[in-house]
Formats: C-alpha cells, sequence, structure tokens
C-alpha cells in the first residue's frame, strides 16, 4: 500500500470530512470551448456526458471550417489558436432561486485566490475516493444547464523526476508541478463562492508500472496557482517516492487538475480538466 | 461582468520561456565548461567548472512571515518577510530549490555589473530541460548521464531583470548556470540546491563579499558537498 500526501489548502476544508469533500465532487460537465471559441448554453437545453461527445466533434468541426460557419452554429470565432477552456454553470433549481443580483459578497470574481496554508495528511486512499465520487455524479442523467456563469481555465505542467531534497532534506527521487486555475464569470449569474471552489492538483510518481508516490494539493479560489517551490506558506507542488527514498529508474510523473464545484453549481467537462506528464531516468541517486 | 480577454490569455500559460532567451544551435559552446566539470560524486565540482580563481555560496533566502512592524523586515510579493538563517528554520523543507531570487539575485547581478567594461554582455546559459518548459529547439548539454540542461544566449542584463526585486521569479526561468562570452566568471544555480554560486575572478569574488552585510556569502570551494551522508541516508546540504 502506497501513502498518498493530501495537502489541503484553506482553512474551511481542513475541518471538513471526507464525505463533505465528495459532496463537493458534484459537478458534471456541459459544455466545452476554447477562449476563442465561447459556446453559450441556451436555457433549457440539455448537456449530459452523452451529448458532451457529439458537441465537442461539433465543436471542433465547426473550429476546423472556419469563421463563417463557426458564427453560424452560434460560436464566437477567431482565427488565433484553440485553447481549452471549460464552463461552469448553476443548475436548474439554483437559478430559478438566484435573485439576480451580483453583488453578493460571497460571489467573488478573478483574481481571489483564498490565502491557503496547507495542512498535510497521509490517507491511502482520500484522494481516489472524492474522485470516484465526483466521477460517479458525473455518470448520472442529463443535466438541465440553464445559465454559464464561469468559463474555468485551467493549465498546468509536470516536470522531470529527479533526485532531489525530500521533507526533511534526504536526497529523495521526486517530481515537481506547476499549475494554475481560473474562473472568469460570464455575468449571466453567481460564481460559487471563492472559499467553496475547489480544484485539486494531484501529482503521480510510476516507475515502470508501480505507482510508488502520489500527492494531492487542494486550493480553493476563483484564481489558484500552484507553484513548483514553497511560497508564502505554501509547500510547493511535488511528489515524492513514497518512502522519501532516491532510487534509481525510469519514471513517469503524471499531473492532473480535478475541478470540485460545490453544488447546487455543477462542472461539466473533462475529469481532469487538464493533465501533463513527464518521463524521465533518474540514475544520480548515490548508490 | 463580461470576460475580459486580457486578462485571461496573460494570466495562464506560463510555460513558455521568456522572449530573451534565444536557443542556442549547436552545444559546442558548453564542450570547456563540461570539460572542466567533476564527473563523480555531490561536490559543487558538478556543476562549477575548475579553474576559477575563487568560489562564493549565496544560500537562497529561507522566508519566515512577520509582522509589517518587524525591524528588518523587507516587502516581498505582497507580504512582509524577512529572510531567516537556515539553521533558525525550522521548516527546512520550505526552501527555495533552483531559485535565486530578489535581493539576492540584485546584489550578485550589481556586482558582475561593476566589474564588466561593458554596460551589457551576452551570456549563455543552462536551463534544466526537466523543467519542461515550452520554447523553440535548441542545443542541450549534459553534466552528467540524465542531467541535460537546454543552451539559450541572453544577455546578463535581462537575465538580471528577470530575477530582480519587484519581479515574481518563475523558478523554471532560473539558469542553472550563465557564463559570458569571456568566461571570467560563472554563475551555478543547480536547480535542486538551496544555493548560487559564483565562480570567478579574486577580485570579482572580493567585490561580492564587500557586501556581506547585505546577503548572506560565504567563500566555497570545489570540494563542498552538496549531499552528505547522516544516518546511513543521504542528505541535501541546505
Amino acid at each position: 500500500m502506497y501513502k498518498l500526501d493530501i495537502h489541503l489548502g484553506g482553512l474551511n476544508i481542513a475541518a471538513r470530512t471526507l464525505t463533505e469533500l465528495a459532496r463537493l465532487g458534484r459537478f458534471r460537465a456541459i459544455s466545452r470551448t476554447s477562449t476563442r471559441w465561447r459556446l453559450r448554453a441556451s436555457t433549457g437545453e440539455n448537456f449530459g456526458r452523452a451529448a458532451l461527445v457529439p458537441l465537442l466533434a461539433c465543436l471542433f468541426a465547426v473550429a476546423a471550417t472556419g469563421k463563417a460557419a463557426a458564427q453560424a452554429s452560434g460560436v464566437v470565432a477567431n482565427e488565433d489558436g484553440v485553447t481549452v477552456t471549460f464552463q461552469l454553470a448553476l443548475s436548474e433549481e439554483a437559478y430559478n432561486a438566484w435573485d439576480g443580483s451580483l453583488d453578493d459578497p460571497r460571489f467573488l470574481f478573478p483574481g481571489e485566490t483564498i490565502a491557503v496554508r496547507p495542512r498535510v495528511e497521509s490517507l491511502d486512499t482520500f484522494l481516489s475516493e472524492v474522485l470516484s465520487g465526483a466521477r460517479a455524479e458525473k455518470r448520472a442523467s442529463g443535466f438541465t444547464a440553464h445559465a454559464v456563469v464561469g468559463n474555468a481555465r485551467c493549465t498546468i505542467r509536470a516536470h522531470h523526476p529527479h533526485a532531489g531534497a525530500g521533507p526533511d532534506l534526504s536526497l529523495a527521487t521526486k517530481a515537481k508541478a506547476s499549475g494554475e486555475c481560473q474562473l472568469i464569470p460570464t455575468g449571466e449569474g453567481p460564481l460559487p463562492p471563492a472559499d467553496e471552489m475547489y480544484w485539486v492538483a494531484y501529482l503521480r510518481l510510476k516507475q515502470h508500472t508501480n505507482y510508488v508516490g502520489m500527492a494531492a494539493y487542494f486550493k480553493s479560489g476563483h484564481r489558484v496557482r500552484w507553484t513548483q517551490n514553497p511560497s508564502q506558506g505554501y509547500p510547493g507542488t511535488q511528489v515524492f517516492r513514497h518512502d522519501y527514498s532516491c532510487v534509481n529508474g525510469l519514471y513517469e510523473h503524471v499531473a492532473e487538475i480535478h475541478v470540485l464545484a460545490p453544488g447546487p453549481f455543477v462542472y461539466v467537462g473533462p475529469d481532469p480538466i487538464e493533465a501533463d506528464q513527464a518521463f524521465a531516468a533518474v540514475s544520480d541517486c548515490p548508490q | 461582468m463580461r470576460i475580459v480577454s486580457e486578462h485571461l490569455e496573460g494570466g495562464l500559460g506560463r510555460f513558455e520561456r521568456p522572449s530573451f532567451y534565444e536557443p542556442v544551435e549547436s552545444a559546442e559552446c558548453a564542450q570547456w565548461y563540461v570539460a572542466r566539470l567533476r564527473t563523480d560524486g555531490w561536490t559543487l565540482g558538478l556543476y562549477a567548472p575548475k579553474g576559477f580563481e575563487a568560489y562564493v555560496r549565496i544560500p537562497h533566502p529561507r522566508w519566515k512571515q512577520v509582522p509589517q512592524s518587524t525591524p528588518g523586515a523587507i516587502f516581498y510579493h505582497g507580504s512582509w518577510r524577512r529572510p531567516v538563517a537556515f539553521d533558525s528554520d525550522q521548516q527546512a523543507h520550505v526552501a527555495d530549490e533552483g531559485q535565486l531570487i530578489g535581493p539576492w539575485a540584485d546584489v550578485l547581478f550589481e556586482t558582475l555589473a561593476g566589474v564588466s567594461s561593458s554596460f551589457d554582455e551576452q551570456c549563455t546559459c543552462g536551463l534544466w530541460e526537466g523543467y519542461n518548459v515550452d520554447g523553440p529547439a535548441t542545443a542541450r548539454f549534459e553534466i552528467r548521464v540524465n542531467l541535460g540542461f537546454l543552451l539559450y544566449r541572453a544577455s546578463r542584463n535581462a537575465i538580471a531583470r528577470s530575477l530582480s526585486t519587484h519581479r515574481e521569479p518563475c523558478p523554471s526561468n532560473v539558469p542553472s548556470m550563465i557564463w559570458p562570452d569571456d568566461r571570467s566568471w560563472c554563475v551555478v544555480t543547480p536547480f535542486q540546491f538551496f544555493s548560487t554560486y559564483l565562480a570567478g575572478t579574486r577580485n570579482l569574488i572580493d567585490r561580492l563579499l564587500e557586501r556581506r552585510n547585505e546577503i548572506d556569502i560565504r567563500v566555497a570551494h570545489l570540494d563542498d558537498e552538496l549531499v552528505t551522508t547522516k544516518e546511513g541516508r543521504q542528505y541535501v546540504q541546505a
């Protein structure tokens, strides 16, 4: 059994139970578009998971066929490159209950980043349960998207595994990552409270076919960053071999970002929203 | 509230090499460097070439949050912080690996400029390929098997600006080694360690040591261990 390092950001989530975290994972995809190829979901339009694939196929077909076709399909086109973003929407119930105000102080706008003071724990199955719960929710039947309230965009970069300093400065095989997510409001509804909008950087270190280390870094806010090095109380984004040993070999580092939107908000899009991987042969551990 | 595209475009996609780094087509310019490195062990000689008159080490700052009114506190990254010596830092793991930043970089590059006969000079830089940063193809060299660096050209002033006090540094863009065309000095920042080293003439090193009251600077030698053994395990030298 490998050890899983959990890094929880924010004071609120530190007090939450596993069940509550799993609840945060209730999100579903509604649409996928690029920053340049905007797509707006119409009221009452059903964008269940089953509809997503043809939607994507259509979207990228549109992208390939040019601006005129894109406009005819309701996509605002731009000749610049395709960068994928994803959207966050209110559920029908929440939309109906919303009074139309964007002034609620709970609904913060981009630029907000909740201060993160991570707490480190070691659990075997914590994250996998959270994420599997989220995936189960996403397999649920169709969802009625009323208003796209935000576009979520993430980027992550997995660094090469290497021999470096472990938590106690002992030499360990490890890998770092850096990334960022941002939730952009569309103005058509409130965003989730920033302190409940969670993003998870999920790092795995694999040697041959075995996972030898995992780490998860939770952050809340409408704009969050995972820095490779420590910054303002954050320990840096890295994954070690589970026993903090330095072992030479061929390694793979997979870094993913998962979105955990609080109910009644739903996120629908690929899970993970973004991923990267890096391979490296580590050969400079002292033998 | 509608999306501001500039905000969106400017905020993400940080994984591209800054444009002031120009790719190098041939690794020939690094041959002298590699030829002067040690090939075994974990000493400074693994990263810093032999043949220079003197070497110094600049430990990377360990930041500790302190109240705004704390004497000596300096404004940095939006928080009031002050550097603390490693020995008094109980959280060694929050050290800055491979990241020379802020006033430390300013002092170093001001000293380099002070001994240079020209306002600026072109340098060759090695950036660790493991940062996995997007950029045009460039030549690479290895200082040890599987320890590879991508070669770029950049001006000393451009590098200094990128690391200066008032910028938010991106460790992925901190070169692990920098040397000018006349090879009169060499700055080494191993990506996985906690210090930056300067190799150069005695005059240059003395000029830097004169600023010891501003930042922590220590005399170094090529035999200095980067990794030490304690209790049967290997530890990274802080």
